[in-house]
């Protein structure tokens, strides 16, 4: 049989790789093997760049806005990055933060107290998200075109329902007044940044669902035959990623007491940036909160910094585009070495 | 003769117009290696994957203990003992060796804590090293990706988690295609060993010296038709690889 002969014959080679001595890992090795490993350098970068250059770059007003800016942006972005983990994407998360916010607005108008309003506004993200997943995952189509669906749509019935006006809390809610507080100079809406960072942070590196949700993004159909149910994962990403953005609307409420028509447009790219500086990979499979959450902050910090620096807004765009070039090669790097 | 564990029932399955399995009987028994035999696009790969609850049946019965059942997601599979370690998947590339060695399977190194299920890291390393040492597999660091590993290593590392979880049946695909004589040599001992601790072992392959060294029955596939069943006492090597290429035991070409 030449079958046998073939076996046989390629069978040293294939030992030789088992036998295979691996070098010691290096420290650097170590430092370097963690899909966060560029944005915390990027991070430090960053900011020693404007502490030189920026004047009261370190003044307690100029924190509180960075981390301010940050706040409704990173809690979207803990969402967006679980999903694009687990191998999907969410456009809509945009549009569904200022729609979160203008239905918060209305229910509390209408008499439904602050505290109620948090749970079912979760609620609503989570239908929504839902939504997003069952079509994608049952119907096969490609999670760009049903979020970039999803975000025209919310967007229009938002538009709809506030005419194009902003509109305002008539009479401030008692529990949202409280959590629109300030710690060491902390804003609130942070501490739920920082909060919703950490739990899933936890989930995705220390449970089961967080393995399943790795696995899923790195191979649905592998993660499958080992018995991981990656439909039902990648779902309840959508949901998560829905719902965060809804918790955002939630917080923005509480600190701004007011929605226009148009918050939260253009949200769903930038959040992808930061994700996407953070070390994730957009084949899924890979990437990190505490990276997202720090490409969060770099965000902020650019946008600060530019303006204490006295140069002009447009810069901006230039700078933020520019971070992500960077980011993207430093991570193509980083993410070779730690996989070959 | 001990009861089959696990039985098809002329079992067809179609993929649109490609028939890849035609009316097949298939007897998997507790304490027993079936070598499955068959030449590339037998469908080989296809009946073990409607055996792991990857496919299901266009038509035909999949009996459990005897009893009908149908196995509908990999998971069911799973939970009823059916482990599988396939030649094309079963292994995540980007994740750490110990996460893929615990794939699907967590709950059972993890803390049951409200609301989830908490995984042991430091546990689930160690766990995970004694079992590749078990195969003879040294790989000290759990923590490289997959992705760092040769073909050889990742289909050692999927044998070693189908061994440590003792299933009721145990499948593998093509095991030793990629290792070594040293390595083959003791894959072959583990499957004995399985064997022998009474689990359903099915061995795909198309060596048929692997194949005759440990399998006690044997089933031949012949473009997706049962050619044959027979115990190794009643069918030589030479049999075996005439079956494989023409469907019978005689050596003729299949053309005239
Ligand atoms: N998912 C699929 N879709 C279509 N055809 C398939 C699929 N899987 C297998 N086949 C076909 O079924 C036949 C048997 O394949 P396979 O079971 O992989 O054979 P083996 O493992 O014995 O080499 C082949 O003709 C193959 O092309
Ligand atoms: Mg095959």
């Amino acid at each position: 049989m030449t079958t046998q002969n073939q076996a046989a014959g390629q069978a040293p080679v294939a030992g030789a790789a088992i036998a295979r001595k691996r070098p010691p890992k290096t420290r650097m090795d170590k430092l370097l093997g963690r899909p966060e490993s560029g944005v915390i350098i990027a991070a430090i970068m960053v900011w020693v760049f404007f502490a030189t250059f920026a004047p009261h770059f370190f003044s307690a007003r100029v924190t509180a806005n960075v981390l301010l800016a940050g706040a409704s942006l990173g809690i979207i972005a803990v969402g967006v990055a679980t999903l694009m983990i687990a191998g999907q994407f969410d456009l809509s998360v945009g549009s569904v933060y200022g729609l979160s916010a203008a239905l918060v607005v209305l229910m509390v108008n209408h008499g439904v107290p602050g505290w109620a309003a948090l749970p079912i506004i979760m609620v609503f993200g989570v239908v929504l998200g839902t939504i997003n997943g069952l079509l994608v995952t049952r119907l096969e189509i490609h999670s760009l075109i049903i979020t970039l669906g999803a975000l025209m749509f919310y967007r229009g019935v938002l538009l709809a329902i506030t005419e194009g006006f902003p509109i305002r809390l008539k009479i401030p809610d008692p529990f949202m007044s409280m959590l629109d507080f300030e710690a060491f100079g902390i804003p609130g809406p942070f501490f739920w940044f920082i909060g919703f960072a950490a739990i899933f942070a936890y989930v995705l590196t220390r449970t089961r669902f967080g393995n399943w949700l790795f696995a899923t993004g790195g191979s649905p159909e592998a993660a499958r035959s080992m018995g991981v149910p990656a439909n039902r994962v990648q779902i309840t990403a959508f949901a998560v990623a829905s719902m965060l953005a809804c918790v955002a609307g939630y917080v923005s409420v509480a600190r701004f007491s007011s929605v226009d028509a148009l918050r939260g447009t253009g949200m769903e790219l930038e959040v992808v940036l930061a994700v996407v500086v953070g070390g994730a990979s957009l084949n899924g499979g890979y990437g990190s909160i505490i990276g997202a959450a720090l490409g969060v902050l770099i965000i902020g910090m650019i946008q600060q910094g530019l303006i204490l620096m006295g140069i002009s807004v447009y810069w901006y765009q230039a700078g933020i585009g520019l971070l992500l070039i960077v980011a993207a090669i430093v991570n193509q790097y980083v993410r070779k070495r730690s996989i070959s | 003769m001990t009861k089959a564990i696990l039985e098809l029932s002329n079992v067809s399955k179609s993929f649109g117009r490609v028939h890849s399995l035609r009316g097949v009987n298939l007897t998997v028994r507790p304490g027993e290696v079936l070598g499955l035999l068959g030449d590339n696009g037998a469908g080989k790969s296809t009946l073990i994957k409607v055996l792991a609850g990857v496919h299901q049946p266009t038509s035909g019965d999949i009996l459990w203990d005897g009893v009908k059942t149908n196995l509908d997601s990999p998971r069911v599979a799973m939970m009823r003992g059916i482990s599988v370690v396939y030649q094309d998947l079963g292994i995540i590339p980007l994740l750490s060796i110990w996460r893929n060695f615990f794939l699907g399977r967590e709950d059972e190194v993890s803390r049951k804590l409200p609301f989830h299920y908490q995984l042991r890291h430091s546990h689930m390393r160690e766990v995970a090293r004694g079992a590749l040492q078990n195969l003879g597999i040294h790989i000290d660091d759990v923590d490289l990706t997959v992705a760092k590993l040769s073909g050889g290593e990742r289909q050692s590392i999927a044998i070693a988690r189908a061994v440590h979880f003792q299933s009721k049946v145990l499948i593998l695909d093509e095991p030793t295609a990629a290792l070594s004589l040293k390595e083959t040599a003791k894959v072959l001992a583990y499957v004995r060993e399985a064997r022998n601790q009474g689990v359903a072992v099915v061995l795909i392959t198309h060596n048929i010296a692997h194949a005759y060294e440990v399998c006690d029955r044997f089933t031949v596939l012949f473009h997706g038709s049962v050619a044959e069943t027979a115990d190794r006492e009643s069918v030589t090597e030479q049999q075996l690889a005439n079956l494989i290429n023409t469907g019978t035991r005689e050596q003729r070409r299949i053309a005239v």
